[in-house]
């Protein structure tokens, strides 16, 4: 990004070589990782214990009799103690097994991979979009504050965030997939299938599971269209619902970095625009705006359910809506647990961001 | 011919009451320098920044006559300032460490700074310059971050990069004031002797009458954004007529304890909307300075805008 950054810069601490804190980092990473998930099980499972529902009533079925239901309770291992079925719970999560499904009967882990796809698709696609265009619109808004752009900015800026996501979604459905018929209104009702594209109607071999990648890897543009198209409007509801708040937080703080001292003195020694702006504002003005794309990126993990709802996107999102309907506690907990890692995985990564942007950061370490 | 010829300067902020620069006129020639000098508020930096093109987009600029180097810029764009400040005109700010980006290692900022002023392949010779001006072990220093670097550091590194250019002119607004005294005089030792060496002209901003006395060879008192006293140096540290010079001299402390009087001091943003902005806080106030703006009148060996100080210096001469 910038030319000439001398790696002297990051001289390591003396006494200690930069490749030893990496690591040491990396492994504190990693622990504090497993805490907080383990934090998150267990605050999960005690819920899941205090709710007052009986699983092996649901699990039963509403036309079976008590002594069927004590049979399913003793099967599912409910009639231990709870300290008894928490240690099984972990030890089984460590193994990899989140136990099985009430709704669809078989191991949770199974589903979760199948839905998976799917969200993370939705969720990439539409951060990507968010994040790019709220850091050019800010940026744009801050560099040439009059005009035009700036009252829409403003509006989008405001109303963004102020509307719901539900609303915007229905909006959306409203007038751009019932009539015009331009997008399809929700994106499939065969739910539980993988992907969301109809793999087979688009003639394309499933691969990944996330139609637009699956269509990428088949160099089929026709399916790549339809799959684009079918991720149209979810993508819209997110992208308008987060990037108001991206946009905002990159105009105020690009602006600040423009009123600083050291800008003008860039230009007092003669340098570009370019050059003032974009390599040494924009860069500095980053720094807040990577925080808060890391915290929407991990709200967006838990956030998209409501999306994946009222679309019919077959991911994790709608899974754990199900999920919670029909009080299938092991898969709530996988969600729970699998939305915490990611989460704390993501904030993670951001963190290796911030001495990208400013190397006091790993200095000060 | 002087380098740089200004007439009517006029400078005025979007919501201002006043202009922060109204109708100042000034030259220079090559190898002097002028001192502007003036309390905070006085449009001193409004000034330099104008003559440098860095005025901020939303201020406004009038002016008779603009010239550096014969070249008229009363109509020069972005563009050809810009150009202006790659070749011909330097400019050193007051804070060494606002000076520069502090994410980005000095040497990566110099270099953009070289490039820029099309002397990319001269580092060698800014390197020499730079241990010249006592930055030791320019190479390695220099790929710190600003804030590993004192402010003297910085503020050596600043004027390397701002003569190794060969100005035409160059403006330094408030150079030291940020620095230690022992510093202070360092760096006007180094800026004295490169000025001197590169024969080029300097506007040097200060409200420090020590460092005036020590650099300039002519004086220009501003108040309110207004000249009111402007001459050579000697005779406006020596003999000045306007009563707020003359409280700028007389507020200097002193070893031997003898003060006379001092200023009033000031409300800040309480100018009068009509007369000598200095009136407010005058001694030699009369009911004609309220009303009346007063012009540059020759008052003994300055220039000043006081018609009471003439006729007082009638008086007592």
């Amino acid at each position: 990004m910038t030319q000439g950054r001398n790696p002297e810069v990051t001289r390591p601490a003396p006494g200690q070589s930069f490749g030893a804190g990496r690591l040491a980092r990396f492994v504190k990473g990693v622990v504090w990782l497993l805490v907080v998930v383990l934090v998150a099980v267990s605050i999960t499972f005690a819920l899941s214990r205090i709710v007052p529902a009986d699983p092996a009533r649901l699990a039963a079925g509403l036309e079976a009799g008590p002594e069927q239901v004590e049979r399913v309770r003793q099967d599912m291992g409910l009639d231990d103690p709870v300290m008894v079925q928490y240690v099984r719970y972990i030890t089984g999560l460590v193994r990899g097994d989140f136990g099985d499904s009430i709704r669809t009967r078989g191991p949770i882990l199974d589903d979760v991979v199948e839905a998976l796809p799917a969200s993370i698709e939705l969720i990439v696609v539409s951060f990507t979009i968010f994040a790019s265009l709220g850091i050019l619109a800010g940026a744009a808004w801050a560099y040439w504050p009059r005009g035009v752009h700036a009252v829409l900015l403003r509006v989008v800026a405001v109303a963004g965030s102020a509307v719901p996501v539900f609303w915007v979604g229905l909006l959306l459905q409203i007038f751009l997939a019932a009539r015009p018929d331009w997008f399809p209104l929700v994106a499939r009702l065969d739910f539980p299938v993988a992907g969301n594209l109809n793999h087979q109607a688009a003639g394309i071999a499933e691969v990944t599971g996330a139609g637009l990648l699956d269509a990428l890897i088949a160099r089929s543009p026709s399916a790549m269209l339809e799959a684009a198209r079918v991720l149209f409007l979810p993508v819209m509801t997110i992208v308008i619902h987060n990037i108001a708040l991206t946009i905002a937080l990159m105009r105020s703080s690009l602006a600040d970095q423009l009123d600083r001292e050291y800008v003008r003195a860039a230009r007092a020694r003669g340098l570009s625009e370019w050059r003032v702006v974009v390599v040494d504002a924009l860069r500095n003005a980053l720094n807040p705006v990577v925080t808060m794309l890391g915290l929407q990126l991990g709200w967006l993990l838990g956030g998209v359910v409501i999306v994946e709802v009222i679309f019919s996107w077959p991911g994790i999102g709608l899974y754990a809506f199900s999920s919670f309907q029909s009080f299938d506690y092991n898969a709530i907990m996988a969600i729970t647990v699998l939305a915490t890692a990611g989460f704390v995985l993501v904030n993670a990564l951001v963190g290796q961001i911030y001495p990208l942007l400013d190397p006091r950061i790993k200095e000060a370490r | 011919m002087s380098l740089l010829a200004v007439e009517g300067l006029t400078v005025t902020y979007p919501g201002g009451q006043r202009p922060a620069v109204k109708g100042v006129s000034l030259e220079i020639e090559s190898g002097r320098t002028l001192a502007v000098v003036g309390e905070s508020g006085s449009g001193k930096t409004t000034l330099a920044l104008a003559l440098a093109g860095l005025l901020d987009r939303r201020a406004r600029r009038h002016a008779s006559r603009l010239e550096i180097n014969g070249e008229d810029l009363l109509a020069a764009g972005r563009r050809r300032w810009r150009q202006l400040r790659r070749t011909d005109i330097s400019f050193i700010f007051q804070s060494p460490i606002n000076s520069w980006n502090p994410t980005r290692t000095m040497i990566a900022q110099v270099r953009d700074a070289m490039s820029a002023a099309g002397r990319a392949g001269r580092m060698p010779e800014l390197m020499d310059l730079l241990a010249r001006v006592g930055f030791e072990d320019p190479e390695r220093r220099l790929a710190d971050l600003p804030h590993q670097l004192s402010g003297g550091m910085l503020q050596r590194v600043s004027i390397a990069v701002a003569v190794i250019i060969e100005p035409a002119l160059l403006i330094a607004d408030e150079p030291t004031s940020a620095l230690d005294s022992t510093v202070q005089s360092e760096i006007l030792a180094i800026l004295g002797e490169l000025r001197s060496e590169a024969d080029l002209a300097m506007l040097i901003i200060s409200h420090d009458l020590s460092v005036v006395a020590r650099v300039a060879d002519y004086v220009m008192v501003l108040y309110g954004g207004k000249v009111v006293e402007q001459g050579a140096r000697a005779a406006v540290l020596g003999s000045a007529v306007h009563p707020y010079t003359r409280g700028l001299l007389d507020s200097v402390p002193r070893l031997d304890g003898d003060r006379k009087i001092l200023l009033p001091s000031m409300e800040p943003g309480h100018l009068p909307a009509s007369g000598c902005p200095f009136a407010p806080r005058c001694r030699l106030v009369v009911d004609e300075c309220r009303r009346v703006e007063p012009d540059l009148i020759p008052i003994n060996d300055t220039l000043a805008a006081c018609p009471p100080a003439a006729s007082s210096a009638l008086i007592t001469t």
